[in-house]
């Protein structure tokens, strides 16, 4: 009787592995909160405020003019197509690595400058060490690189951060995480839809 | 005649250096007042000579440099580059994601499809003028 419970075992271990397209929890966010606040000025909840949909994040500074709109274009691209396609339960998150600076209007004017107009679309900021403390639990990270004096004094300085899209699924869990400049669209795509 | 002369030389000199280096597939990001944008262009040299773009300026930024995307680990910065070198017969690209002209808190909007004026210096040729417009290529 033991050992043909040990066979069913062994056979439903197999039987698991075969289907295995199961994509593993990288981290679960889900006990996690951060008061952060979005770019019409509203406290958001990450990821309390998400829970239910499944998540795209992507990671940014405003005065990175080459990197960060690349990625910020390659999502704009994804949600078309998954627009497209009908599947509309996605929330699209931009978090900056610069919340000094990018405050929620600068945001904004990021956003409006791309078009960008969803519902589903926030570009979160907040108080520098909340910020942070997600992106370690997300495991990104950005630090100032090369600082400028211009000619009239002032310091310019550039992150040097993590190039990344990841995807978050309906329960708060880090599952997924993607080159963000360079992302394979299908692939992301087809990963978000194995999450349903 | 002898200013006739003098004036087809200069013609002569102005067509050489427009016609051996070609500024193609010029564009910039749309931008906010006060934040960066992004200025790429390809390059192109016909001519048997090396040249070297070492500088670019416009009108509509008090701070514009000639910059590279670099990557480092799993993380991605950018960083000032002096000069580059275009070799004869060959062709240099700034695109997103390598050089870019990094144009430094600028002085008005620029939505889509609004146009700008940008120098570019060259050792050789000397400055190329060129206008263009904003726009979201995204070439990678
Ligand atoms: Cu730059």
């Amino acid at each position: 009787m033991r050992e043909t419970n040990i066979f069913i075992l062994i056979f439903l271990s197999l039987l698991l592995l075969s289907c295995g397209k199961e994509i593993p929890v990288i981290k679960d966010l889900s006990k996690s909160n951060y008061k952060l606040i979005d770019q019409d000025s509203t406290v958001f909840n990450f990821p309390k405020d998400l829970k239910g949909k499944n998540v795209i994040i992507s990671y940014l500074f405003t005065n990175c003019p080459d990197i960060c709109p690349l990625t910020t274009h390659n999502i704009i691209s994804i949600k078309e197509q998954l627009d497209k396609e009908g599947i509309t339960d996605v929330e699209y998150v931009e978090i900056s690595f610069d919340p000094e600076r990018d405050s929620p209007s600068v945001l904004k004017n990021y956003a409006n400058v791309r078009g960008i107009k969803s519902n589903s679309w926030h570009f979160l900021t907040g108080n520098k060490k909340v910020i942070f403390n997600l992106l370690n639990e997300l495991n990104v990270r950005a630090m100032p690189g090369d600082t400028t004096i211009t000619s009239k004094g002032d310091t310019l300085y550039y992150f040097i951060h993590t190039d990344r899209i990841s995807l978050l699924d309906k329960q708060g869990r880090l599952r997924k995480n993607f080159n963000g400049s360079k992302v394979d669209k299908d692939e992301l795509i087809s990963s978000l839809k194995q999450l349903n | 005649m002898k200013k006739l002369i003098l004036l087809f030389f200069a013609l002569l000199v102005s067509c050489n250096s427009a016609g051996k280096l070609k500024i193609n597939d010029t564009w910039f990001r749309p931008v906010i007042k006060g934040m960066n944008t992004a200025l790429y262009f390809t390059i192109e040299n016909n001519s048997d000579k090396q040249d070297t773009l070492y500088a670019v300026s416009s009108p509509i930024s008090g701070m514009v440099h000639i910059h590279e995307t670099f990557v480092k680990d799993d993380m991605k910065g950018m960083r000032q580059v002096k000069y580059i070198v275009i070799n004869p017969r060959s062709k240099v690209e700034f695109k997103p994601g390598g050089y870019h002209v990094m144009v430094m808190n600028v002085k008005e909007d620029f939505n889509l499809n609004s146009s700008a004026e940008f120098i570019l210096y060259f050792k050789q040729t000397g400055k190329i003028k060129i206008t263009t417009t904003a726009n979201n290529y995204e070439r990678n």
